[in-house]
This record gives C-alpha cells, sequence and structure tokens, in this order.
C-alpha cells in the first residue's frame, strides 16, 4: 500500500505539496488533542508531549480525555480516551477553548471530539488511515461516513498510515503507535528530542529496557515521516524563565506538599479520580517515611486517619464524591473529638458514581454543611496545580492548631492536569514536628476551651498526666459525657469558636482588575484559570468586568459584602448544576443555584447571580467571555 | 592498604553498620522534633528559632492569612520562661548540629603511635554529647527547668545509662597494626556498642582472642564482606579486618551457649610472625594461645557431642563469620593442637543439657506441659 497524503480543504499553509520546505506557524499558544481507543496509549503520547513542553520552558495546561468505562468498546464515541495539551510561549492557566490540532487512532474518536465542539474550525486533522481500507465492510462505511461528516465540517484532514508504517518495526502496532504519533507531534512541535526520549524511557522504567527501546525506534520512525510527508510546522517558542520549574499534575502536587508538610500516614480506599495521590505517596513514603494504608472501604480510611492524628501521627485521607458521603460519619467524630484531620476531595461529577473521570465542583456545600449536627470546620479549594501543593502545609497547620477538621477540595481537572510551576523552596518550618509531650500541668482538662478562642490543649496518648476518655458523645472540658444542655450549647459554641477566630485572621480577597465596575465574577478552584483568561478578553473588548476568587470557603474570606457592593452585578461561574433562570417552573425564588452562589447570598444577603454548567469538562474562557458580554452592563440580580 | 583502598573499605563497613547509626542518628532526630515541639507549644510565636509563623503556614495562606492577627488570635499558647526556652533552643542547635556531621560521627582514626583506647573513647565522648542534649532537652520538657549542660557537653561512655548503651552509636577505627592494643576496649563494649578496627600494616595475628567474653561478639577476618555479621545483633560486638595471615575466628553468641557453640575458628596460624612492627610479641604470641586453647576446648566438646547426637551448628571448615559450616571439609583449625585434658572435655559436654534448659523443663513439666507430662 502506498503511502497517501489526502488534504481536504485547500488552506494554502497546509499544503503537501513542497515537503522540503515546511511552512512555519508561529503561535503564542496552540491546544493539541491526541485521542484514540482506551489502552492504545493516546493519554502516554500527550502526557509526554506536554512534560517534555512544559521542561522546555513553554507554559502548558494538559487535560485528560477519559471515557467513563475502564475498557470501553472499541471505536466508539462515547470510548476516546486521550489528552489535550495546550501549549503556550507564556503561562498557560486553562485547557482553552478549542483545539487546532488533533491526532485520532480512529475516526469514532475523532467524531466524539468534533461533536463536543471541542475543534477549532479549520482545526488540523492527523487521522490513522488503516480504517479506509479495512477488511470489514461495517468499518468501511463507518469511515466514509466519518470523513463526509469530518469534510464537511471543513477539518484540514491529512492521512497518517501509523499501522503500515509501525509494522516494519512491530507485529503489533497497537502497542506502539502511540509513539509513532508522538515522533509526528515531536518533529511538528521541534521538540528536544533529547528530553522526548529521557521522558519515554521514564514512563516505562518499570518494563524491561527493551520496552522504551521499541518506543523510541518507533519515535524515530515518526519524526522521519513527519519530515518526508509534513509541509508545516507549529512554533510556540519557549519562553524559559530564570527560576526551577517543575511539572506535575495535581494529584502528584498533593501527594508532594502531604510530604513536604510532614505528614505520615494517609488513609484511602482507591477512588477516581483521588487514587493516585496514594500511588505518588506510595513511592514517595518509602524514601521519606510514612503509610500509605488502603483501608477496606472509605469509612475505614477515616477511621484509620482519626485514629493515628489522635495517636499523635500526622494523617490524612482523601477521597472523592461519594467516598466523603461514607466518611460523614467519622468526620463528624473528627469535629467532636476535635481530632486535627485533613481531607483531601479530589470532586468528579456526581450525585452517586456520576461520572468518575469527569470534573464537577458539586461537592461544596456537602464539603461544608454535609455532616449531620453542627460539625463546623475548614473548607479550603486550591485553584492551580501549585496551589494543590502548598494548600497540604496550610491545611496541616490549620488543622492541628485548631484541633479541626480541614477539607480541601481539589477536583479532576486539577488532578489529572499538568502545569509547570516555580519549585517550591521547601522550608523546614512547613514540617510537623512531632506533638509536644511535655507533661501536662496538673489539673489541666483536655477539652480547656480557651473562652476567647475555644482552643484548647491537645493530649496526645502517653502524655505525662494526660490521660481522658475519648467520646464521641456531647462532652464537657474534661471529656466527661454531657447530662445538662448547658454543656452541650457550651461546647457547641466552642467548636464553632474556633472557626470564627480563623475567620477573623483572613484577609479580604484581591480583585482581579478594577476594585468597581459593571459585572463581578466570583469562582472557586479549578476554574480560576479560565475565568481570569474570559475577564481578560473581556476588558479588552472594554468591558467593565472584575474577577475574585475564594480559596477560604469556610470560613469565607471576609469583606464579601462591601466589594460586592461596589459591582453593578455579582455572579459566580462554576462546575456544578444550576436552574436556567428562564426554565419550565422556575421563579427567582425556587431557583437552584450554582452552590458558591447559594453561599454567598446566604452569607452576604447580596443576590449573587450563577452560570454554571456539568458538561463532564473544565469551563471554556470563551465560554464563559460569552457570559460576561450577555451580563456586563445588564444589572440582574443585585 | 592504598588509601583510595582504605576509604572504600571504611565506607563498605559503614554501610554494614547502617541499622545501628540510623538507631542513634534517629534518637537524635526525635529527640530534636520533641524540642522543636515544646517550642511550637511554649514560645513567644516568631522568636523561638524554629520558623516564623508565616513560615508554618505556608505559601498558600500568604496573601490569605495574616500572619499577624493569627499570631495574636491563636499562637498564644502557654510561654515557658526565657531560661527554659533558652535552654530548649540551645538542645535544639546542639542536635541539629550533631546530626549534620553525619558518617563523620562514626568513623575515628588512631594517629601514628596513638592510643587506640583513648581514641575509641574520646569519639565515643563526641557522640555522646547527643545523650546529652536529649537528656538536658528532657528536663526542659519534663518542666524540670534548664540544666547547666543545655548546649551539650561530652559525654564519657561510663558515663552513658543503659538505655543510652542501647543506643550507642557505632564507631570505625582505622589503625595501624603496630598500635593495636585492644585489651583497653573491653571496658566500652557493653549494651549495643559496635566497634570496627580496619587494621593496617603488621599486626599481631589474634589480638581480638584476649576479648573474648560470653555475650560479646568478636570477630576477625580479612574480608570486608565479614562485617556483615554485625548486621542484626543487637548486642556488644567488636570485629577487626586483619591483614591476611592473621587469624580468622568469630565469637558469636547467636550460635548459643557455651563457647563450643559461639566459636568458630577458621584460621590459626602457627606462630606469630617475626616481622619488623609487629608490636609486643610476647603478648600477641599469649593472645594466639588463647585462641588456641578456646578452639581446642570447642573442638573437643563438639566430638564429645557427635557421640551422641549428630554435628549440627559447629564443626570445622566452612565461614566462621557466617555460623555455616561446610560439612566433610575439615578446616586446619580442626586439627589444631592436642586432645585437651579429659576434665576439661566432661565440663563441657554438651550433651548435658544448659542449667537454664534443664530449669525451663523442669517448669513445663510442673505446668503439665513437659515432653513427658501433662496428658
Amino acid at each position: 500500500m502506498s503511502t497517501r497524503l489526502p488534504v481536504v480543504g485547500d488552506d494554502p499553509v497546509f499544503s503537501a505539496e513542497q515537503p522540503s520546505s515546511p511552512r512555519v506557524l508561529e503561535r503564542a499558544q496552540y491546544t493539541v488533542e491526541v485521542v484514540s481507543d482506551s489502552g492504545e496509549g493516546a493519554q502516554s503520547c500527550g502526557q509526554i508531549l506536554g512534560t517534555v513542553s512544559a521542561k522546555m520552558g513553554n507554559g502548558v495546561w494538559t487535560v485528560e480525555i477519559i471515557p467513563a468505562e475502564v475498557q470501553p468498546p472499541p471505536r466508539n464515541p462515547a470510548g476516546a480516551s486521550g489528552n489535550r495539551v495546550r501549549i503556550g510561549s507564556g503561562p498557560v492557566t486553562n485547557w482553552g477553548d478549542r483545539t487546532d490540532l488533533i491526532v485520532a487512532f480512529n475516526e469514532q474518536a475523532l467524531l466524539a471530539r468534533h461533536r463536543l465542539d471541542a475543534l477549532e474550525p479549520g482545526a488540523v486533522i492527523l487521522i490513522e488511515s488503516m480504517w479506509q481500507d479495512h477488511d470489514d465492510e461495517g468499518i468501511r462505511a463507518e469511515w466514509s461516513a466519518a470523513m463526509e461528516e469530518l469534510g464537511a465540517a471543513g477539518y484540514r484532514i491529512i492521512h497518517v498510515p501509523a499501522h503500515e508504517q509501525c509494522l516494519a518495526l512491530t507485529e503489533n502496532p497497537y502497542l506502539g503507535k502511540n509513539m509513532f504519533m508522538l515522533g509526528i507531534l515531536t518533529e511538528l512541535f521541534d521538540r528536544d528530542t533529547a528530553l522526548i526520549g529521557a521522558q519515554i524511557r521514564h514512563r516505562f522504567r518499570k518494563k524491561d529496557e527493551s520496552v522504551a527501546e521499541r518506543s523510541i525506534d518507533l519515535l524515530e520512525l515518526g519524526i522521519a515521516w513527519a519530515r518526508e510527508n509534513l509541509d508545516f510546522r507549529v512554533s510556540v517558542p519557549p519562553v524559559p524563565g530564570d527560576r526551577d520549574m517543575v511539572v506535575m499534575n495535581g494529584n502528584q502536587a498533593v501527594a508532594l506538599g502531604a510530604v513536604a508538610a510532614g505528614m505520615e500516614l494517609a488513609a484511602m480506599y482507591p477512588i477516581t479520580p483521588a487514587t493516585s495521590v496514594s500511588h505518588q505517596l506510595g513511592e514517595m513514603f518509602e524514601r521519606f517515611g510514612g503509610i500509605v494504608h488502603q483501608a477496606e472501604d472509605e469509612i475505614a480510611a477515616a477511621g484509620v486517619a482519626i485514629g493515628a492524628s489522635y495517636a499523635g501521627k500526622t494523617a490524612f485521607t482523601i477521597t472523592s464524591g461519594p467516598g466523603l458521603a461514607l466518611k460523614t460519619e467519622f468526620l463528624g467524630l473528627a469535629v467532636m473529638t476535635e481530632t486535627p484531620l485533613v481531607l483531601v476531595d479530589v470532586q468528579r461529577g456526581g450525585p452517586s458514581t456520576g461520572l468518575p473521570t469527569k470534573v464537577e465542583q458539586s461537592d461544596l456545600l456537602a464539603a461544608i454543611f454535609g455532616q449531620p449536627g453542627d460539625a463546623p470546620h475548614v473548607v479550603l479549594a486550591p485553584a492551580t496545580i501549585e496551589e494543590c501543593f502548598h494548600v497540604m502545609v496550610t491545611a496541616r497547620r490549620i488543622a492541628e492548631t485548631f484541633r479541626a477538621l480541614v477539607i480541601v477540595l481539589s477536583d479532576a481537572n486539577l488532578a489529572t492536569g499538568v502545569q509547570p510551576f516555580p519549585r517550591p523552596e521547601l522550608d523546614q518550618a512547613w514540617i510537623a514536628s512531632a506533638p509536644d509531650q511535655s507533661p501536662v500541668p496538673e489539673g489541666k482538662a483536655p477539652y480547656a476551651w480557651d473562652e476567647q478562642t475555644g482552643l484548647s490543649q491537645r493530649f496526645i496518648p502517653g502524655q505525662p498526666g494526660g490521660m481522658f476518655t475519648v467520646t464521641g458523645l456531647a462532652h464537657d472540658e474534661r471529656s466527661k459525657v454531657a447530662y445538662t444542655s448547658d454543656i452541650n450549647q457550651w461546647s457547641s459554641a466552642m467548636r464553632s469558636r474556633k472557626i470564627a477566630v480563623l475567620g477573623q485572621t483572613l484577609r479580604p480577597p484581591s480583585l482581579n482588575g478594577d476594585d468597581a465596575g459593571d459585572l463581578l465574577i466570583v469562582g472557586w478552584g479549578s476554574t480560576k484559570g479560565a475565568i481570569e483568561e474570559a475577564v481578560a478578553r473581556a476588558r479588552d473588548e472594554g468591558l467593565s468586568v472584575s474577577s475574585l476568587h475564594l480559596t477560604f470557603l469556610s470560613p469565607l474570606e471576609p469583606g464579601l459584602a462591601e466589594i460586592f457592593s461596589r459591582f453593578q452585578k455579582v455572579m459566580t461561574v462554576e462546575i456544578n448544576y444550576s436552574d436556567e433562570p428562564d426554565g419550565p417552573f422556575v421563579t427567582h425564588q425556587n431557583r437552584r443555584r450554582g452552590q458558591l452562589s447559594w453561599l454567598l447570598r446566604a452569607q452576604t444577603l447580596v443576590d449573587v447571580d450563577c452560570w454554571t454548567r456539568v458538561l463532564g469538562e473544565p469551563l471554556r474562557p470563551g465560554a464563559i467571555l460569552e457570559v460576561i458580554r450577555s451580563n456586563c452592563g445588564a444589572g440582574g440580580e443585585r | 592498604m592504598p588509601s583510595d583502598d582504605r576509604e572504600g573499605t571504611t565506607a563498605r563497613v559503614l554501610t554494614a553498620l547502617t541499622g545501628s547509626r540510623e538507631a542513634f542518628d534517629s534518637a537524635l532526630a526525635r529527640t530534636a522534633e520533641e524540642v522543636r515541639a515544646f517550642l511550637e507549644a511554649h514560645s513567644d510565636p516568631g522568636t523561638d528559632g524554629s520558623g516564623s509563623v508565616a513560615a508554618r503556614l505556608g505559601a498558600f495562606a500568604g496573601a490569605r492569612i495574616d500572619a499577624a492577627r493569627f499570631t495574636d488570635l491563636v499562637e498564644r499558647g502557654e510561654p515557658a520562661d526565657r531560661q527554659t526556652i533558652h535552654a530548649a533552643q540551645e538542645a535544639w542547635t546542639g542536635l541539629v548540629a550533631l546530626r549534620k556531621r553525619g558518617t563523620e560521627l562514626y568513623v575515628a582514626r588512631v594517629p601514628a603511635g596513638g592510643d587506640l583506647t583513648e581514641t575509641v573513647s574520646a569519639a565515643l565522648t563526641e557522640s555522646g554529647r547527643g545523650f546529652a542534649l536529649a537528656r538536658a532537652a528532657r528536663f526542659v520538657r519534663d518542666g524540670k527547668g534548664p540544666t547547666d549542660q543545655s548546649g551539650g557537653h561530652p559525654l564519657l561512655p561510663r558515663e552513658w545509662s543503659t538505655a543510652e548503651r542501647a543506643l550507642a552509636p557505632p564507631l570505625v577505627v582505622e589503625v595501624d597494626g603496630a598500635d593495636l592494643r585492644v585489651g583497653g576496649l573491653a571496658d566500652l563494649l557493653e549494651g549495643g556498642q559496635k566497634l570496627v578496627l580496619i587494621v593496617r600494616g603488621p599486626a599481631p595475628p589474634a589480638p581480638l582472642a584476649r576479648l573474648i567474653r560470653p555475650w560479646l561478639l568478636v570477630a576477625q577476618t580479612a574480608d570486608p564482606e565479614g562485617v556483615d555479621a554485625l548486621g542484626g545483633f543487637a548486642g556488644p560486638a567488636i570485629l577487626a579486618l586483619m591483614p591476611e595471615e592473621a587469624a580468622v575466628f568469630s565469637h558469636d553468641p547467636r550460635r548459643g551457649s557455651g563457647y563450643a557453640r559461639r566459636l568458630l575458628v577458621e584460621h590459626v596460624p602457627e606462630a606469630v610472625p617475626v616481622r619488623a612492627g609487629v608490636p609486643r610479641p610476647t603478648a600477641a604470641a599469649e593472645d594466639l594461645e588463647h585462641l588456641r586453647e578456646l578452639w581446642r576446648l570447642a573442638t573437643l566438646a563438639v566430638e564429645g557431642a557427635a557421640a551422641e547426637t549428630p554435628p549440627t551448628a559447629v564443626t570445622a571448615g566452612g565461614s566462621a563469620l557466617r555460623g555455616v559450616a561446610a560439612p566433610g571439609k575439615p578446616s586446619e583449625a580442626a586439627q589444631l593442637g592436642s586432645a585437651p585434658p579429659e576434665s576439661v572435655a566432661a565440663d563441657l559436654d554438651p550433651a548435658e543439657p544448659h542449667p537454664a534448659d534443664r530449669l525451663a523443663g523442669w517448669l513445663l513439666e510442673q505446668a503439665g506441659l513437659g515432653a513427658g507430662g501433662g496428658g
């Protein structure tokens, strides 16, 4: 079979006629996707491209495209698996709007992305061409239909005979085609081949050396094919800074942050998309000391973490939405016994099993209010991958200082996205020291609450003079079961006061944009990059819009009502569900709103509007920009 | 031994002593952490030398938490008096500094013509500074107030407590054979103390023989891998890496009761070599004869036992340091000397149960759990 390079569309830039003098597209940022059936390695391909680009000094944000099932049927649009990699000359803070170039291993995965409006009009498609001549008539028909649909959309389609090419080096191109495709991208983006090779070796370090060697052979084959057959290149010049950078995803950052904070035990039960935190910790704890405890279920994991913390260790637990629901009773125990505990909730779509692999921000209210009884505690939300690292230090410190439960709300977007950030300069002060074991002064009670602050000294088992009976029952200062109602009133006030005291130490949030104006967008968590990009684009259009991003959600950062008063309209932008204001049966009063919107309305008495989506993907800055355009100057629900 | 070889050997020995080193270092680290916790709990915030409140809260809190307000409202604690805090800070600084010295703490060199025991004692005394610091820290932590030794002072091994001796830092000592006078080391070999001597140049053939006593692991070898024999042994031990011609033996209490079980000899020179540089030939000959005698008795005991029970742990040949005998391969040691006197053989008859075994048997019998009792 001869190599064919039909180019659908007539863009002069992408003419395949002059491979010897490729045209170079200079771009400040460019977005690439690699998609395949699950298990064909598109994710590895995209991850290596993203990691190497970051190491070369590009700004990068990657998003995993993950099917809901572990092994979906092949050649099915619902089973598309892969990566989006947004590469920039400067910092990249979100996944952008649409893809400029997509590498697809079959036309069905490609169709899925097209139908989800993931591709830029006129995007370049590099498609594995083996299916057009497939023995199965049905597959050939599917191919033809897909090409017709994609061709009609105006994309530039380049056929890549990846399977045929790879047969020269491997009997089973399904295991290795991704490296051939990576070779094409390496050539197209002029990536450092030494870094690519090193990354391949790192990825396959636990396999036989021959796997990495064959992968590199396939990579070189892809590079050679691209040199010979593609007449364009994309230049997104890296701008290396003067600071050392590290490249990782949010779950790796959480794990590294836990180690930097001196945490000694992570108790968990496997759950997507949180599990990889424990994988990372498992490797690191072997070197630095510490335990990853995989419990028999989510409830037990919470219990182990609480028990370890009670015994004086620095412990945390990791989960996602369904696990948070299961841990609820134990979280109440941590609050009642004032046992320091950090819980990381990597949010996914819900309720129930929901969208295990997709992002949502739907756990906010459950995280703050989800415990029966009154269970005041702290909720923090990192907004970037860098913050996923640093939040662990702060969470641990707050948990121990206030003898409190601290819930850290990450999400699937942060968990699997890869971004470079400045290498943290570790500080000895971050690390949890051993608990103070000096003898307890005679007569001191285990809950000797300071009336001003609600704080009390934490006793550790074995501490001289510190023996007491710990109980989840309402109790007095000496941990004796409360038989009179006034004790419960008093102890409840003390547990609540601690959170108020923490709130008193918080600074008002800073604004992105002007201090006053037509519209204020309020966000939290992983949407920060997309919101701020949208606000920047809107401001370039002359719109009067600012944004602020909350990281302390319980207690809330102070001064919000005063800030809100300076804007004509305030609205939250979130990845959770809200009714459309004009939906059937929806009134201003009964409308179900975005979760932060609900919280802000309750706390500030400001009629905060919202715009939310639960599409199973991160928000696109372009979509937020449309919302800004339609709300700026509109007044609205203030 | 060329210096590169020497350094390589020292590094090899230090690796073999990792367990003991880590135990000592871990004790220092744990104490330092306890002192830091005390300082965090009882200092005025920001003045305890362990990091300001802002640093402790981390970068995530940087722009969001007002550290001064946080300090005012939260980090009040119950401050200890200034003297106590100062003492705790001194202890913490001393412990951190001691840990920073790394492997240097565990290596000593006897200068040519120097005194081995003095060198070892001085090195251990210096490491003992860690125990002094830990004591000072404990005093402060327990509210007994600062001592005048909070900064730590060198602490002589004889002043170490039983618990401290169990954590004794191991020591690798490089020494010329001419300076190999080991008698003074006997008093230092207690608790968990491990000493490894790397001997350079002409040396007496069996200098460590005189140190053999029931609960002390004593070994001579020319093979650097022989130091692995120290791994996992909780008690005191001394091992010398000797020149090739020296005696090779080991006395390992883990092998059982009685010298017959504990002592394995692989090689004993015929006589003290008459060479320039071998010190005190008379003492050297006495050490050699002492080893011969012990081995003769042990061999005899084994032969006696063999008449009634099949040989187990102790036969001739094999690797003495690994406690593995090579069946059917008689060593030259097995052919040493003549048969011992009958009376000595009777005293060491391994067929006779050890008194402790007899007591245990009696107790089991009383409890109805003996081999033939109970029913």
